[in-house]
Formats: C-alpha cells, sequence, structure tokens
C-alpha cells in the first residue's frame, strides 16, 4: 500500500483552498448547531445523549413525508418553527420519561438508558419508513450559485445561515433570560441552583428540549441536502456531534461550535491540501492532539 | 474517578467505538456489500428474521434453503428486495409451473425428481461477516437447510461460504464480485455471477472500443471509492487493469467511509483539479447520492462516470433523473436490452408483475441464479449434499434457460466462466445498453454535457 501525503506537491493545491474553506464554513456551521444541542445536555444534566443523531434523524423524517405531500407538499422552511417545537416536546417528554428515572442512578444505566433510545427511535424509523434512502427534491432554494471559481448549493448555505441564527437565539437566551440563567446556574452546581429556588428538575427538562429543538432545526434543513437513511444518517451525524464537543471541551456550548467549526476546516483542507483519503484521519489526529495537550477543550471557558 | 471524568472517559470511548464500527464495519460486499454493523445493535441471532414459503402438498417433502441476506443495516433496501425476487422464485416459478418458454423450472411444479417442494429461510446478516457467519451456523446446524445462498456483501460470503465448506453443504452465490471469493480452492461454493475483475475488464474493452470507433480520445480516469472490501477491491482492480490498459489513473483511488460522510465536495475538487476523461466510482447508495449533488453544486461533469454497480443501479438513484442521466455504470440487465433479447422482456414482465420491482443489475442475478440452482438440485435427484456438489458442478445452461443474459457452467474455481456484464449509461430514469455494441440497444452520450447544458 502505498501512503502518499502529496506535500511535495502542495503548490499546484493552494487554487483549492478558497472553495474547501467556503465548504468548510459551511459544514462548519451545520456541524455546530448539531453539536451545541449534544453540549447543552451533556453540559448541564451531565448525561451523554447517545440517541443525538437519532432525534436528528426524527425532524429529518418528518421533513420528508411532510414535503413529499403527506402535509400538502409543506415547504422544508415551514417545517423548521415546527420540527423545533416538535423535538422540544420530545425531548422534554425524554426527560421526563426517561432521563429523569435514571438522573441519580449508576451511570451506566444512564448510558443504558440513552443506547435504548438509540435502538427504539432507529428501529422504529426502519420500521415505519422502511431500510430506504429517501431524499427530498423540490426544495424552494434548490440550485446553486459558482461566482469566481468557488461554488455553493443553496440548501447548504442556507443551512448554515439559519445554523448562525439559531446559535445566536441559543446563546442570547442562555446569557439574557431568566430561564437561561437558570440553566447556566444548574450547569455550574445544581445543588446551590436547587438550594436558590430553581426547579432544577423543570431546567433539566427544558434542556432536554433546547438541545433537541436545536438538533431538530438542524435536521429539517440538513434533510434538504443530504439522503436520509435510518441507520446511516444517526451514525454520520452523532459522530460528528460527539467529535465536535469532545473538541470543544465536553460541555461547553461554545466549545462545541467552535469543534465544529474546526472539524470542517481540518477534513476540507485535509482533503485538499493532503491525501484526501485521509480526510476523517486528520480531524482523529487533531481529536487526540487535543486530549493530549488540551484537555479540557479548545475552548472551554467553564460556561455552558 | 468523579463522575465528570467517568463521563468524558466513556463518552471518549464511545466516539472511538462508534468511529471504529463506522470505519470497518462488516466490511463490504462485492457487488454493493454494505457497510457493516452500527456499533449499536450488535447482538446474537433472534432467529426469527424471516419467512418462510413454500410448500404445498401434503405428500411433498420440502427441500429447505438457507438465504443469509442484508435486511437492515447500510444495504438493507438491496436485501429486501432480493428477498422479494426469491420468494417469488420459490412461490411463482419453482412451486408453481409458470410459462416462461426456455427457462428452467418454470414448466413443472416443485422440484419433481426429489418429489419435494421448495422451502427458503430468510436470515439477517446487518452486512456484519460475523453475523452472517452466525446465521449460515444457525440455518444449517438448527435449521437443518440442505443448502446456503447468499450473502450480497462479499466479505459476509466469505464468511458464509466458510461455514458451508465446514459443514460440507452447498452454498451458491449470485449476487458478490469479489474476484477473491472463486479463488480461494472452496469445494463447496459456486458463484453463478460475474466478479468485479470480469465487469472492470468489461469497461476497459469498452474504453478501447470507444476509442476505435469513435476516437473518443479515452486516456485517463480516476478512481474514487467507498472503503470496505467492496469499493476497495474495485478500486484496485481498476487501478490494475487501467495500468494494463494503457490508462492512466491521474487521481485516486480515493477512499471514503460511506457510514460517515456527509460531503465529498473536496475529495470531487482534487479530481476535477486532476480531470479525467472517466471517473470511476464504488460507492453505495446514499455516497453516490451525495457525490453526484456535490458534482453538481461544484459545475464538475467528467466526460464520463463508469460506476461500478451498487448505489448507482438502486432504483431510488436512477429514478432521480437531476443526478443519474448520463451517468454509465456495468450491470447484467439494461431496460432496453429485451429489444434484442425478447425472453428477457418476459422474464422481466413476470417479474414486475410478481414481484412489483423491475430487474436491475443486481436482482435479474439473484432470481435468474436461484433458478438455475434449483435445476441442478433437481438434476441431482437428491438432497445429498454430495450428490448436489456433483449436479452443480457439471451444470451446463444457455443464457435464455437461467433467465440472465449469460448461461452458466463453471470453471475448476467453480466461477461460473460464462457469466459477462453490460454496461448501461441512464437517461430519462432508464438504464440503456451501450455495450457489448452488438447487444446494444441505444449509443453512448460521450462526453456527457456540462450541469448547465443539461
Amino acid at each position: 500500500m502505498v501512503i502518499e501525503f502529496g506535500l511535495i506537491s502542495l503548490g499546484g493545491r493552494i487554487g483549492l483552498i478558497p472553495q474547501a474553506a467556503l465548504t468548510a464554513l459551511v459544514f462548519g456551521f451545520i456541524y455546530a448547531l448539531v453539536a451545541a444541542g449534544l453540549a447543552l445536555i451533556w453540559g448541564v444534566a451531565d448525561i451523554v445523549n447517545f440517541a443525538h443523531g437519532e432525534y436528528m434523524l426524527i425532524a429529518m423524517y418528518v421533513t420528508a413525508f411532510v414535503t413529499a405531500g403527506v402535509g400538502g407538499g409543506a415547504s422544508p422552511l415551514v417545517l423548521v418553527p415546527v420540527n423545533a417545537v416538535l423535538l422540544f416536546v420530545l425531548g422534554y417528554a425524554t426527560y421526563r420519561l426517561v432521563i429523569s428515572k435514571v438522573m441519580d442512578a449508576p451511570m451506566l444505566a444512564q448510558i443504558f438508558a440513552t443506547f435504548a433510545l438509540v435502538l427504539i427511535i432507529r428501529y422504529a424509523a426502519l420500521f415505519i419508513a422502511g431500510p430506504y434512502t429517501v431524499s427530498i427534491d423540490n426544495y424552494l432554494f434548490d440550485g446553486q450559485t459558482r461566482l469566481f471559481g468557488v461554488a455553493v448549493s443553496h440548501p447548504e448555505v442556507f443551512t448554515a445561515l439559519v445554523s448562525v441564527a439559531a446559535l445566536g437565539v441559543l446563546f442570547a437566551f442562555l446569557r439574557s433570560t431568566r430561564t437561561g440563567k437558570a440553566i447556566r446556574a444548574t450547569a455550574q452546581d445544581r445543588e446551590v441552583a436547587k438550594v436558590m429556588g430553581i426547579d432544577t428538575d423543570h431546567i433539566f427538562g427544558l434542556t432536554w428540549g433546547i438541545g433537541l429543538a436545536a438538533v431538530g432545526v438542524a435536521g429539517t434543513l440538513v434533510a434538504t441536502f443530504s439522503p436520509i437513511h435510518p441507520e446511516l444518517t444517526p451514525t454520520s451525524w452523532t459522530l460528528i456531534a460527539f467529535a465536535s464537543v469532545a473538541l470543544g471541551g465536553f460541555g461547553s456550548v461554545l466549545g462545541a461550535v467552535a469543534g465544529g467549526i474546526v472539524i470542517a476546516f481540518v477534513e476540507n483542507l485535509g482533503a485538499v491540501l493532503l491525501n484526501p483519503s485521509y480526510k476523517e484521519l486528520y480531524v482523529f489526529v487533531v481529536f487526540i492532539g487535543v486530549l493530549l495537550f488540551k484537555p479540557e477543550g479548545i475552548l472551554n471557558w467553564g460556561e455552558s | 474517578m468523579d463522575r465528570r471524568r467517568w463521563l468524558k472517559t466513556v463518552g471518549v470511548g464511545a466516539l472511538a467505538g462508534l468511529a471504529g464500527c463506522s470505519g470497518s464495519g462488516g466490511g463490504g460486499g462485492g457487488d454493493g456489500g454494505g457497510g457493516g454493523s452500527d456499533g449499536t445493535d450488535g447482538g446474537g441471532s433472534d432467529g426469527t428474521d424471516g419467512g418462510t414459503t413454500g410448500s404445498g402438498g401434503s405428500e411433498m417433502g420440502t427441500f429447505t434453503v438457507g438465504a443469509v441476506y442484508p435486511f437492515s443495516g447500510a444495504v438493507a433496501e438491496t436485501g429486501q428486495n432480493i428477498r422479494s425476487f426469491l420468494q417469488s422464485a420459490v412461490d411463482d416459478v419453482i412451486n408453481s409451473s409458470a410459462d416462461l418458454g426456455p427457462l428452467v423450472m418454470s414448466g413443472e411444479e416443485g422440484l419433481p425428481n426429489l418429489g419435494a417442494n421448495v422451502e427458503i429461510l430468510f436470515a439477517d446478516h446487518r452486512s456484519d461477516p460475523a453475523q452472517g457467519r452466525a446465521e449460515a451456523e444457525r440455518l444449517v446446524q438448527q435449521e437443518g437447510v440442505d443448502l446456503l445462498v447468499g450473502a450480497y456483501n462479499s466479505s459476509v460470503t466469505s464468511t458464509v461460504s466458510q461455514v458451508a465448506e465446514r459443514e460440507q453443504i452447498p452454498h451458491v452465490n449470485f449476487e458478490s464480485s469479489s474476484p477473491d471469493l472463486t479463488e480461494r480452492g472452496l469445494n463447496w461454493f459456486w458463484r453463478t455471477g460475474p466478479s468485479d475483475r470480469t465487469y472492470t475488464q468489461n469497461m476497459f474493452t469498452f474504453f478501447t472500443e470507444l476509442n476505435e470507433q469513435m476516437d473518443a480520445g479515452i486516456e485517463s480516469v480516476a478512481i474514487i471509492h467507498e472503503d470496505t472490501e467492496f469499493g476497495s477491491i474495485s478500486a484496485e482492480t481498476q487501478e490494475n487493469l487501467a495500468e494494463e490498459n494503457g490508462l492512466e489513473v491521474v487521481a485516486g483511488p480515493i477512499s471514503y467511509t460511506a457510514e460517515s460522510v456527509s460531503s465529498l465536495q473536496s475529495q470531487l475538487q482534487r479530481i476535477r483539479q486532476a480531470d479525467p476523461d472517466v471517473l470511476l466510482p464504488s460507492s453505495y447508495l446514499r455516497d453516490a447520492q451525495i457525490m453526484m449533488n456535490d458534482m453538481e453544486t461544484l459545475g464538475y461533469s467528467p466526460p464520463m462516470i463508469m460506476a461500478q454497480n451498487a448505489g448507482f443501479n438502486q432504483p431510488s438513484f436512477v429514478e432521480n433523473q437531476q443526478i443519474s442521466n448520463f451517468v454509465c455504470s456495468r450491470s447484467t440487465y439494461a431496460d432496453d436490452l429485451p429489444e434484442n433479447v425478447p425472453e428477457l422482456g418476459t422474464y422481466n414482465d413476470f417479474v414486475s408483475e410478481n414481484v412489483g420491482t423491475a430487474f436491475n443489475g443486481v436482482y435479474i442475478r439473484s432470481w435468474g441464479g436461484f433458478i438455475s440452482t434449483m435445476y441442478a438440485v433437481n438434476e441431482a435427484g437428491s438432497a445429498d449434499p454430495s450428490a448436489i456438489q456433483s449436479a452443480v458442478d457439471g451444470l451446463q445452461l444457455d443464457r435464455l434457460e437461467t433467465g440472465m443474459p449469460y448461461g452458466i457452467e463453471f470453471d475448476d474455481n467453480n466461477q461460473n466462466s460464462l457469466a459477462s456484464g453490460v454496461l448501461l449509461q441512464y437517461m430519462d430514469g432508464s438504464g440503456n445498453s451501450i455495450w457489448p455494441f452488438e447487444l446494444a440497444a441505444s449509443e453512448v452520450e460521450y462526453p456527457a454535457p456540462s450541469w448547465d447544458e443539461r
């Protein structure tokens, strides 16, 4: 096997950087939104939601079915708030019905609880939708723009813009509202928060709801350009979310956002400048490097 | 260890586990085998997947076939469709009498020489070689099947065939295309379909003939593939044959993980920069769709895309004309093939009515290969494995008798020496045959127009 990193001919690839950087920026913001929800739940409730990609899958399937005609062929744009609310409700219900029962249980029980959610959602999707790959067409923003040698897909860039807006709303909510401050207080010390009169149980439920609402927004728009498969889609996006959260600092929302963007840049620039076959390797090399030299994450400022 | 640190440890471990599973998983398949388990759904066999069909007459015995295929996982869609085709072969052709002209087993009911009907037991291997081995062992040791078929994914076919060899039970494969499968000196394993070497040689012969006939000027190729056994061996074969046929590989082989890929734009940028005359992708369905969407985004359209079947041959890919038009693929069936071989049209109409799905390059091999195998069993006159082994070894059928575009005659490695492929090009939702030129009903559109001109 020949391992070729292509550094010698790097010069000829410099011209590929603008397109790769643009692609990275677009996907970085999308990764960021997907990861932010996971980081929020992790940071506040101290639980790793292994079913994060599966909840995203729910939003994607709802989008696919409704836009396919079940809902009169509605635009995916209409489904952004619908899925945000739906996933919020699902998140809150998941906490109340499942997670709250294991909040004080051994950690293995918590892990198994979210793994159970993985299996339930994934195989329910397989049962309901079948093993088929589903794509959405006739999207309002279909098409692409090519200018000065770089190109962007309209659904992708729109998804990235909405992701930035959603992240802005999320941060504003966490920083400026009473509930947001209560969430941050609970993340910092749940016992003290409880003593200060915060209903932490309710806050955990809200956190699950908000975290999954974020992934609901992302899933709705990702479905407009990425084929949906009941088993591959959640695996793919859960991996990205975990890698982003781990890079950014476990439990840090801002760190997860930075992690998502870093991952997108590392994989895209690595692929055009080095051997593209090792695109994922570059991400994990950076990941291991961060674990070794900055285990608290690249941007862990202690906030959630 | 405090709670937060423990969570971090578990999280990192799980991440590594997920990454590991996505990277290797179950390995691949010859003809679009799958990406493997997802790391979360492992576990033993439940023994419940799968239906049975069969038998009807009270005095008839039962010949039981074990069919191991992927009914969940990356290529479940293909596995589910293969199940429907095999079920129809049992119900509508073998155990019933059908008027299908020269097709073997179509004029009689059951296996008359054995006085038995055929029953088929299905098992799901999830594109996981270990699961495939476990299911094959269960089918042989607990269910007492007389013969094994499957498993679509080459990597799983490999482990299933090892069980068959150990248990001395015949195992006939119709779909897997990894060349290595029939080069292991096995005595209880046969392949009725072509290998990737045959298919890939077909492609390069086509390029040569196209240069001669159309002055196409094809001099270079680029190779991109998913990284399980299917894609990797396909790419390796293409790289070797490109060299043997005097074509330069100007980009690749570039690999990617089908399970976790979300964008292929940066890989395609590298290919566009190398400017190949032909792009050779080996992909499953989801990644094939992502690849074509990204090519459209980038405005990149190579003069020819010649796919190694698999995802590029799936109905949901072909039906999406925006991305499938002008794509070429190797196959064993083309929608216009009946224009020159009308019997194939009759068979296709028959399965379309009974299965609800038309033939494609995979399903015709499953259907025809299974019926031909049952013919060999009937010729054996007994369910004794040794008798079946001799009958399969000596099987000789013409192409119309097999229900496929090729006949069957096994060589010393138990590879069907008559197996061959056709090349097709998708246009307006149909796969039209473009090679071999003597069978082809359509002319290739070369070079493909740019995205803006479509």
